[in-house]
């Protein structure tokens, strides 16, 4: 039997033509309505634009601004004088030194450490985190098919 | 809205073959709608503006999935996606073929099964080309193909979907030796 494009058209015509709406899931009205409730409900003044904010909220605001300004400006110049200090500046180096040799001597270990071991093993532990991760990466990807996409 | 709600959702549900997706789908048409109230309210063609606009949103909503999602979602699918195990069956496409012991209601369920089945690529053009009425140019043009490639799909698509009726009984099916 030859199934020609004209038969097979018809045929799925004949097939579709009697099919029904689907029937919209009982949630969809309520979702839509909450969503139009959302969108409609009034914005409290601080998350809308500073113009929009009440008068006294802006004035408050702005000398809120001024008070942190100063302050700030007053710790800058506060933590300049104190650096400046010949003490401070000792202590600042004493600090720096114990921080680069701590530094150096890790660095020193850990090559030492990765030196002590074969470099089969290095490569077997890369090869083993790649089929790792490829493996994570296959169980998300059939994951994803079986319980999203054939939901 | 209870008037077109069942019309929104089964052109997204249908396109996207997904009903989680088509419930995100229409009410966004939903609200679109309602940010035009004024002039649907009063327009005989409401109807007509709620499928145009729930298939624009559905397509693009398809676009930007597929991209994000193309590794995920078309691992296993070219254009050789025939099932292997359909390969033997080819449906029997006499007028008579649709079988007739079969309930209605579980014939209607059985298609949309099957339609959901389809992979995107074919199930969006023939959804297109024998839910909405849309014509094979207006298809290309909406899916971006080329006319031949629409013509093609739907081809297949309408053998795939026969295919998988025909092993689900609710179309006569003859065995062919393959």
């Amino acid at each position: 039997m030859s199934n020609g494009p004209e038969k097979l058209e018809s045929f799925v015509d004949q097939l579709v033509r009697g099919q029904p709406l689907r029937r919209a899931p009982a949630t969809l009205e309520a979702r839509v309505l909450a969503q139009l409730a959302l969108q409609h409900a009034p914005i409290p003044w601080w998350r809308r634009g500073f113009t929009h904010w009440p008068l006294t909220a802006r004035v408050a605001f702005l000398i809120a601004s001024y008070g942190f300004v100063r302050l700030a400006i007053a710790g800058v110049m506060s933590i300049i004088t104190f650096v400046g200090s010949r003490e401070v500046a000792e202590t600042a180096v004493s600090w720096a030194h114990v921080g680069t040799t701590a530094v150096s001597a890790t660095v020193s270990l850990c090559s030492l450490i990765v030196s002590a071991i074969p470099p089969l093993w290095l490569y077997g532990a890369a090869v083993c985190g790649f089929a790792l991760y490829a493996l994570l990466f296959g169980l998300g990807t059939v994951a994803y098919r079986t319980l999203y996409v054939q939901r | 809205m209870h008037a077109y709600q069942d019309m929104v959702f089964s052109t997204a549900a249908r396109l996207t073959g997904n009903d989680a997706q088509a419930e995100d789908i229409a009410q966004d048409v939903f609200l679109k709608a309602y940010e035009n109230f004024d002039q649907l309210r009063s327009s005989s063609t409401a109807g007509g503006w709620l499928k145009t606009v729930a298939t624009r949103l559905t397509l693009n909503h398809l676009s930007r999935y597929r991209r994000r999602w193309r590794f995920f979602s078309e691992l296993r699918r070219d254009d050789s996606d025939e099932d292997s195990e359909l390969e033997f069956t080819t449906p029997d496409l006499t007028p008579d073929a649709i079988v007739a012991d079969i309930d209605a209601e579980q014939r209607q369920a059985i298609i949309e099964q099957a339609l959901r089945e389809l992979p995107e690529h074919h199930r969006v053009p023939l959804v297109l080309y024998h839910f909405e009425d849309m014509p094979y140019q207006d298809i290309a043009n909406q899916l971006r193909v080329s006319l031949p490639k629409v013509k093609t799909d739907i081809q297949r698509a309408r053998m795939a979907l026969a295919k998988i009726l025909a092993r689900r009984g609710v179309v006569r099916a003859s065995l062919a030796s393959a």
